[in-house]
């Protein structure tokens, strides 16, 4: 029972990060319609700078932190102006398509201006970590969740109640309609990218703290697929409740089959996860009821 | 395909002269003279152009499936390159547990990876929208993950040596015959795709990409086509793999990596989705762009040395021609190649 | 109609003329040499390595090259996978390379055949794997320092010295982290030298948190725990044993032992590795040798990495084996092509006690193809590898 208990804490822990990672993903999706493939590589720029910023500038924390997320954002209103905004009106695979070209330019620009050597990621939620129902916890995780929750919240609200939010979700919703309406649908898409983009630079802070530096990090963008599908592609609730559970599902799968099956089978259970919600509830479990079957 | 520009003095009497894939008598004879030195390059080129020629057929057949599935239904895949790792392995394991000839296995490569594909591809094909992206990535770790771990049939990290295939007992060693072996799968894969478009299966799938609804009410079974789609495209892909494990004789479980998969979408986005020359067009500039682009670095290296970030660029110049041709010239190098050909036929007149 | 004949023609000239043209010119002149690395492929991280090999042909030939005679390198890249090391490996054989650095394994046992039976060329391979060594059925391969598993033995004879008595091996799932733990599991080497093998945790590469599993390295609680994997996942190993509280002796591979472990500070406190090279903290003839080579032209800092010393160490003994044979032929390149690289095999093969600057230990006796099954051995104490032990060679009697 130590054990589960153990399993199921520390699968929350990881799934606060899993969580941040997603609500950048649905928020892109919700907005334009758009899967991005990107997301790891967005996520990784982000962590770099916030390195460049700290380690390499040397500039005191709160400095750095603030200068990371101005150039996100920069970052995301460029990525949206130059590499989307010509694709308005075009079908959807185009996008998404023009999301993997992107993944790899994020990446050899990286590549190119800090190399491919490992570095260490500067300590910035320092702290003794924090027993959690006799299980510890480090405090790196205990933010995470924090963020996660705190960003569910206001995206839910400012999804369902505000102007700006209403207009994303009809502009992706719809284009021409609205476009007819009056809705500036660049707009939309370009303010989506950037919170898109802020978010990618929590969650690389965040991701950072555990690891070393280097470009393999963006692969927790491909991880992000297993907990929308779960959650729902569109869906703010989904993206943080799918991230704690598949958390959870990884750890336990490790814990209780490794002993039995070879190899990293945790990996690979999520994405067996996805194929059986794709089946059974495609939509998943806080989407909204509107994918047509054939 | 387009109707094309015909010369003057050059007119259709009948329906399957207007029909024909390759309307006239200058085309007729440009295609004999390209198949023509297809056939005599091994003999005036060295072991290098063919190796790399080699690779390109190979990439062909895998382009070609991917295209039908991505090009002509608007399904996108991520998946390609570990359904060439089915394909592969299933090769290697057929030809060294029992043996069985080059010319039983290709096709029960091409099919068992059919197989794998439908389980795969079968949830997400019942729903609109990009879950079949998603799925096939799924795919593609599980399939990595079943390559390194089912030792006892993938024999895990180490691969299968596979013995080079043998016809009537003579094994083909050499780089000529291997080629000549090459040339058949990427010369009927490319037929077979261009013939597809001409019967109502291609066109129904086109409809399927262009307007599903408006398919459906014409009588178009769309979760059929899309599925036949998938199976043909997983075919292709499983005959590739097979040949890359006749190739390169050994199969290992990193090869088939979700790297691979992204070179053939790019592949056929910069070859131009939805076109027969395409696939060709984008394998040539994928496999050809690092070689041309090192030589091009070596050259510059007295004017500016970059020599130390050349794998940077190669991954922002690649990224930048996927974007770039799906912004600016979404039928890809196949337009070019399209237009160059009409500005020919027309000169002087524009057109 | 008859200009459009005229330009068909012309294109077809073209086209038949280029491969043509692209055949070799004679090579019997010259001394070419063909270095592959893996610049955008999955091992991309090791790139230094071909740049420090490209690097001492480049300071070689600054100084006069080999017995007067310049040494033409074609480097190039080859993407890290059999199928596109193939081609590179046949322009490389066409255009009269005398040797071959290559590159990933996978690539070496592919092209055996091509190495060992048809082109009969020496190659030297960067990984350690012991299936890329055998003098009798590959006599044209060659590695450079022990293989993974002798170092892992070494490691595992310096726990037993320090009283170690039970051990556990982890991995992640990359090919290169599979095998090595299975093959040092199927060797039984710990069982014979009287260490028992409590467990083995295998886990994903990628995997962001690896708490689990450090929870249940905690709970086998051996006194010694070896990973074998590349260093992103070592140091999220490092600090989760850290966070966990292990009381364990952990070790990784060579490649572990780089400042981004030591960066960790406390969590990779005692973590051990093997030394192969010398990297540019240390300080040897080799590195004097670099600093002379940077006259010539400057080399980046982010690759002045242990890697970058083992690159340059091989093309070393490539070089001397080139150096040998023309030497032996009275000063002139030996024809045939054939010839000389039978001659530059077989000086490498005769090579003894042939001293690498101190970039790593001495080669004694290269007929095993491997040169000197040592390693030193380094630990991590408070932020520096320190070395521990001297150039040893696995001590126990068991294959």
């Amino acid at each position: 029972m130590d054990f589960f208990l153990f399993l199921v804490v520390n699968g929350i822990a990881v799934g606060g990060i899993y969580a941040l990672v997603a609500l950048g993903f649905v928020l892109i999706y919700k907005a334009t319609g758009a899967i991005n493939f990107a997301q790891g590589e967005v996520l990784l720029i982000c962590a770099y700078l916030v390195y460049a910023f700290l380690v390499q500038l040397e500039l005191p924390l709160w400095l750095a932190i603030l200068a990371a997320f101005f150039v996100a954002m920069l970052l995301g209103l460029t990525i949206e102006r130059l590499f989307l905004r010509p694709l308005v009106g075009e079908p959807v695979a185009s996008v998404i398509m023009v999301t993997i070209g992107l993944a790899y330019l994020l990446r050899g620009v990286i590549r190119f201006a800090w190399g491919s050597v490992e570095r260490n990621f500067p300590l910035i939620f320092a702290g003794p970590p924090i027993a959690v129902a006799g299980v510890t916890v480090k405090m790196v995780h205990l933010w995470a969740l924090g963020l996660a929750t705190a960003c569910l919240v206001v995206f839910s609200l400012l999804f369902k109640y505000s102007a700006t939010g209403v207009r994303m979700r009809a502009a992706a919703d719809n284009q021409r309609a609205a476009l007819s309406l009056g809705i500036d649908v660049n707009r939309m898409f370009a303010l989506s990218w950037m919170v898109a983009a802020l978010l990618a630079a929590v969650g690389a802070m965040i991701i950072g703290q555990m690891n070393v530096l280097s470009i393999e990090l963006s692969y927790i963008g491909l991880t992000v697929f297993p907990v929308v599908i779960l959650g729902g592609l569109d869906s703010v609730v989904g993206a943080v409740v799918g991230g704690l559970v598949i958390g959870v599902i990884e750890n336990l799968a490790g814990g209780y089959l490794g002993a039995y099956l070879p190899g990293a089978v945790k990996f690979i259970v999520p994405y067996i996860v996805l194929l059986v919600i794709l089946l059974i509830r495609p939509y998943g479990f806080f989407g909204t009821h509107e994918i047509e079957r054939v | 395909m387009s109707v094309g520009v015909r010369p003057c003095g050059e007119f259709a009497r009948g329906y399957p002269e207007d029909e024909r894939v390759l309307k006239t008598r200058f085309v007729r004879a440009s295609m004999a003279a390209f198949i023509g030195l297809l056939f005599i390059l091994p003999f005036i080129a060295g072991g290098y152009v063919l190796a790399i020629v080699s690779g390109i057929l190979i990439a062909v057949v895998g382009a070609t499936g991917l295209n039908i599935l991505t090009g002509y239904t608007g399904l996108i895949s991520v998946g390609q390159g570990a359904f060439m790792g089915v394909g592969a392995y299933t090769v290697a394991v057929l030809a060294t547990v029992w043996n069985i000839p080059f010319w039983l296995t290709l096709p029960a490569a091409g099919l068992v990876t059919a197989a794998v594909g439908a389980v795969f591809g079968l949830p997400s094909l019942r729903l609109k929208g990009f879950y079949l992206a998603i799925a096939t990535l799924a795919a593609q770790f599980i399939l990595d993950y079943t390559f390194m771990n089912w030792e006892s049939v993938t024999k895990g990290a180490v691969g299968i040596l596979v013995p080079r295939p043998a016809l009537l007992g003579h094994a083909l060693a050499n780089d000529a015959e291997f080629y000549y072996f090459l040339l058949v799968p990427a010369v009927l894969g490319v037929v077979v795709g261009r013939n597809l478009f001409r019967t109502h299966v291609g066109r129904a799938l086109i409809a399927v990409r262009d307007q599903d609804l408006a398919a459906e009410i014409l009588g178009v079974n769309v979760l059929k086509m899309k599925l036949v789609a998938f199976a043909l495209s997983s075919f292709f892909a499983g005959v590739a793999g097979g040949l890359v494990a006749y190739y390169t004789t050994s199969v290992a479980p990193g090869a088939f990596n979700l790297s691979l998969s992204i070179d053939y979408l790019a592949m056929i986005i910069i070859g131009g989705l939805g076109t027969s020359t395409g696939p060709i067009l984008g394998a040539i500039f994928v496999l050809l762009i690092p070689d041309v682009l090192q030589h091009l670095i070596e050259m510059l290296r007295n004017v500016v040395d970059v020599s130390y970030t050349f794998a940077a660029l190669r991954e922002i110049i690649f990224g930048l021609f996927i974007i770039g041709f799906l912004i600016g010239k979404p039928e890809g190098l196949a337009r070019f190649w399209r237009d160059f050909r009409a500005y020919w036929k027309l000169w002087p007149f524009a057109y | 109609m008859r200009l459009r004949m005229l330009f068909v023609g012309l294109m077809l000239a073209l086209v038949i003329g280029l491969p043509l043209a692209g055949a070799p010119a004679s090579a019997e002149d010259k001394i070419v040499l063909g270095i592959m690395g893996d610049f955008t492929g999955p091992t991309a991280a090791g790139e230094s390595l071909a740049y420090g090999r490209r690097d001492y042909v480049n300071w070689i030939n600054s100084k006069g090259g080999v017995a007067g005679h310049k040494i033409q390198d074609i480097f190039i890249d080859g993407k890290g996978t059999a199928q596109t090391e193939l081609p590179v490996f046949k322009q490389m054989v066409e255009r009269g390379a005398v040797a071959i650095l290559m590159w990933s394994t996978s690539g070496g046992l592919a092209m055996r055949d091509l190495v060992n039976k048809l082109h009969k060329i020496p190659v030297m391979m960067p990984g350690q794997s012991m299936e890329l060594v055998d003098p009798v059925n590959y006599p044209y391969m060659f590695i450079l320092g022990p293989t993974y598993e002798d170092q892992i033995k070494i490691l595992l004879d310096y726990a037993k010295a320090t009283g170690a008595k039970t051990v556990a091996f982890l991995n992640d799932d990359t090919g290169f982290g599979k095998s090595g733990i299975d093959n040092i599991m199927k060797m039984k080497y710990a069982e014979c030298i009287g260490l028992t093998v409590v467990g083995r945790i295998e886990f994903p590469s990628q995997a962001p948190d690896l708490t689990t599993e450090m929870a249940r390295l905690k709970s086998l609680d051996p006194d010694f725990a070896y990973f074998h994997g590349p260093i992103t996942p070592a140091i999220r190993i490092a600090q989760a044993s850290h966070a966990v509280g292990v009381r364990t002796l952990r070790a990784g591979y060579f490649g572990t032992a780089v400042p981004a472990m030591a960066g960790l500070g406390a969590a990779a406190e005692k973590w051990t590795a093997p030394r192969l090279y010398v990297d540019f903290a240390g300080d040897a003839p080799v590195l004097r040798e670099i600093a002379e080579y940077e006259k010539v032209r400057e080399v980046p800092a982010k690759h002045k990495i242990m890697n970058y010393v083992q690159g340059w160490t091989e093309a070393r003994v490539m070089v001397e084996g080139i150096r040998r044979a023309v030497e032996k032929n009275g000063g002139k390149i030996p024809t045939p092509i054939a010839t000389f690289r039978q001659m530059v095999r077989d000086e490498i093969h005769g090579l003894k006690n042939f001293d690498l600057a101190g970039a790593t230990a001495q080669i004694v006796d290269y007929a095993n193809h491997q040169g000197n099954g040592k390693a030193r051995l380094v630990q991590d104490k408070g932020g520096n590898f320190a070395d521990i032990t001297g150039y040893e060679a696995p001590k126990g009697k068991c294959r």
